[in-house]
């Protein structure tokens, strides 16, 4: 039987034409994600449950060891270590996205308000960054926080750190770091929403009597949602599992799950035990991100 | 009641500058209390400026705004008894028509009760209480045209400020739409001031129309007055159809292009212009008594009610009833009765 021609989109063509051209185009994506992506993340999943043979390579005994072991019993009793390092990532990447979110709304309204001319340039600006590399830009970091500069000196007069010390190794370096690192990716997103704001909305709110904490919640949230939970998500989701900025600016004394996943595959070459802290990381930014779609709806947001 | 209370708002002197260009030059108007008024003039004659200015929405550059002897001109809109049907209606889309109805009750914490009364008898007054939860993205433009009336209404303003309301629905939609706010305002005795660039919502809905051009009232009055008596060109023109004959005074009337015309009154100036509708042109067989101009069928068209000729001297545009049949080079006896000719100020 003859295929019946349609037209599409003003093109004379057959559904088996389209369904083939369309399989066409999408095979390549497709292959390069199924051989690079998913493949080797179910192999992480098999992975998880081996186990580390004594010169660091792997042996294949299942048992879920590496996930005991996660949770803090280790052969000498229970530690809540790595569960305070799962814990405080969640909470770096919390406090990261938040005050990125504060940070970041005053700074795109000032953007979309330029003319715009300007406002070509202030995204530039902000766009910079990521023309130099984040090991670059950290050890920037380095620099302002050493003791000669005046954001030592300043906090060394306000008596939060010894006089001649840098600000570094600190919890408070690595936010400094991640924010700055981050802002762009949650500043960007938004932006595009927020330059596109319906302002009729807000000055509607206003002729009903809004006061100023509701024009924002019912008039502005809304309709930049959709920027800002792209933001969001592109913010939370790395800082999670970020390892370079709490390395550096951390030390030791702020280590993350990033740094803890990179340490099992360097220097402790246990994979098997990598691959099972993956696995929770990545179970725990599903969580979050489950979370705050349930918030976002029960608030009448997304 | 005394003049002073009578009078709902007074615009006095309100001037209004954008950088280099003026929005507003001096205007003054009042509007009175329980009036159907409307700002009618082309797109960027300031008619929009002036409502945003009564609504607080904006600040005039000089003058002053009185709402019942209060001068509210530095008060926002968040502090006026008066609310905003918008141009786009600017419904909250992830509120429900009842919450969005809701939202002045609610920002001023009116008790749970009191919105529910209030909210269900506004949307009922404006048959839309059974859209109560539905979101606006699931109403006609029509109804979302509703939903945004009765948003502003059940804040229960001293003055209703309507801008384009009309601008979004279909032009059948429209025409039913204009009778019913009319009706509307009527029943509820609220002044309300719209803003629109059509003259026949504008004949159709207002108690006045004020006539705007250039950031300036040009005429005021009825919707009779104005287009009956339009003193100049611009409201002769910008009011339906109107046939201008250049004038030269002469003996007790006019020398015109058609013939020497008799009028109800002296011009005041020697050269100028004198307008007629084409509905009030009478076209007969034979020479009228007063006022007959002997005249060529140039082009008919066909409009359904009635048929539109083009005649030649003038030329000039004449309405016939449908049922008047006439050929192209037909000679016909017009009639320009001199109480429907309006002599033009400028």
């Amino acid at each position: 039987m003859a295929e019946t021609p349609i037209l599409w989109r003003g093109e004379m063509t057959t559904r088996r034409a389209l369904t083939g051209r369309g399989l066409g185009f999408l095979s390549p994506g497709m292959l390069w994600l199924i051989g690079f992506l998913v493949l080797p993340s179910l192999l992480f999943i098999v992975l998880s449950f081996a186990e580390r043979g004594v010169y660091g390579e792997v042996v294949w005994n299942f048992s879920l060891a590496n996930y005991k072991r996660l949770a803090g019993f280790g052969t000498f009793g229970w530690t809540p270590d790595y569960l305070l390092i799962l814990g405080r990532s969640v909470l770096v990447a919390f406090v990261t996205t938040s005050v990125s979110i504060l940070l970041a709304y005053p700074l795109t309204f000032f953007i979309a308000s330029r003319p715009p001319r300007s406002r070509f340039m202030w995204l530039i600006i902000l766009i910079i960054p990521f023309w130099t590399n984040i090991v670059i830009r950290t050890y920037a970091w380095f620099f302002l926080f050493s003791p000669e500069f005046p954001f030592a000196r300043v906090a060394a007069f306000l008596g939060l750190i010894e006089d001649g010390t840098s600000l570094y190794p600190s919890a408070f370096a690595v936010y400094v770091g991640m924010i700055s690192d981050y802002l762009p990716f949650l500043a960007l997103p938004l932006y595009s929403s927020v330059e596109r704001l319906d302002w009729s909305l807000v000055e509607a709110a206003q002729d009903l009597y809004a006061s100023k904490v509701r024009v924002f919640m019912q008039a502005i949230l809304p309709q930049t949602a959709p920027g800002l939970t792209v933001g969001i998500i592109l913010t939370f989701v790395p800082t999670m599992a970020t390892f370079v900025v709490p390395d550096l600016l951390g030390g030791a004394k702020y280590m993350l799950v990033g740094n803890l996943i990179q340490q099992q595959f360097g220097p402790s070459r246990d994979w098997p035990f990598g691959a099972a802290i993956s696995m929770a990381l990545m179970l725990l930014t599903l969580l979050s991100m489950r979370i705050y779609r349930r918030k976002g709806a029960s608030v009448d947001i997304l | 009641m005394s003049d002073q209370q009578a009078r709902n708002l007074e615009i006095r002197g309100v001037t209004k500058t954008f950088g280099q260009v003026t929005a507003l030059k001096a205007v003054n108007q009042e509007v009175r209390q329980g009036e159907f008024f409307t700002l009618l003039g082309p797109s960027g004659c300031g008619k929009t400026t002036l409502l945003r200015i009564v609504a607080g929405l904006e600040l005039p550059t000089t003058g002053t705004i009185i709402l019942s002897g209060r001068d509210i001109t530095a008060l926002p809109a968040a502090r006026r008894q008066v609310n905003t049907v918008f141009q786009s209606y600017a419904l909250f889309p992830h509120l429900s028509i009842f919450e969005n109805v809701a939202f002045g009750l609610r920002s001023r914490r009116f008790p749970e009760a009191e919105v529910q009364r209030r909210v269900a008898a506004t949307l009922d007054l404006l048959e839309m209480g059974a859209m109560r939860d539905r979101s606006p993205d699931q109403l006609s433009g029509g109804q979302r045209q509703r939903v945004a009336i009765a948003r502003a209404l059940v804040n229960e303003p001293e003055i209703l400020l309507l801008d384009e309301p009309m601008s979004a629905l279909d032009a059948k939609l429209r025409a039913q739409v204009q009778e019913e706010l009319r009706r509307l305002q009527r029943r509820l005795g609220t002044t309300f001031i719209m803003v629109t660039h059509d003259q026949a919502e504008a004949l159709v809905c207002s108690d006045r129309i004020a006539v705007m051009n250039a950031g300036e009232i040009i005429q005021c009055g009825t919707p009779a007055e104005v287009y009956d008596f339009p003193r100049s060109r611009f409201v002769a023109e910008f009011l339906g159809a109107a046939n201008l004959l250049p004038a030269k005074r002469a003996g007790g009337g006019v020398e015109t292009g058609v013939g020497r015309l008799r009028l109800e009154r002296e011009p005041v100036w020697q050269e100028g212009l004198i307008a007629i509708r084409p509905e009030w042109i009478k076209v007969g067989t034979s020479e009228p008594a007063v006022n007959g101009v002997l005249a060529t069928v140039e082009d008919i068209v066909y409009r359904g009610t009635n048929f539109d000729l083009t005649v030649t001297p003038g030329p000039m545009r004449v309405r016939t009833n449908a049922f008047k049949q006439f050929a192209i080079g037909d000679r016909v006896w017009l009639e320009l009765p001199p109480p429907e000719l309006v002599i033009l100020e400028d």
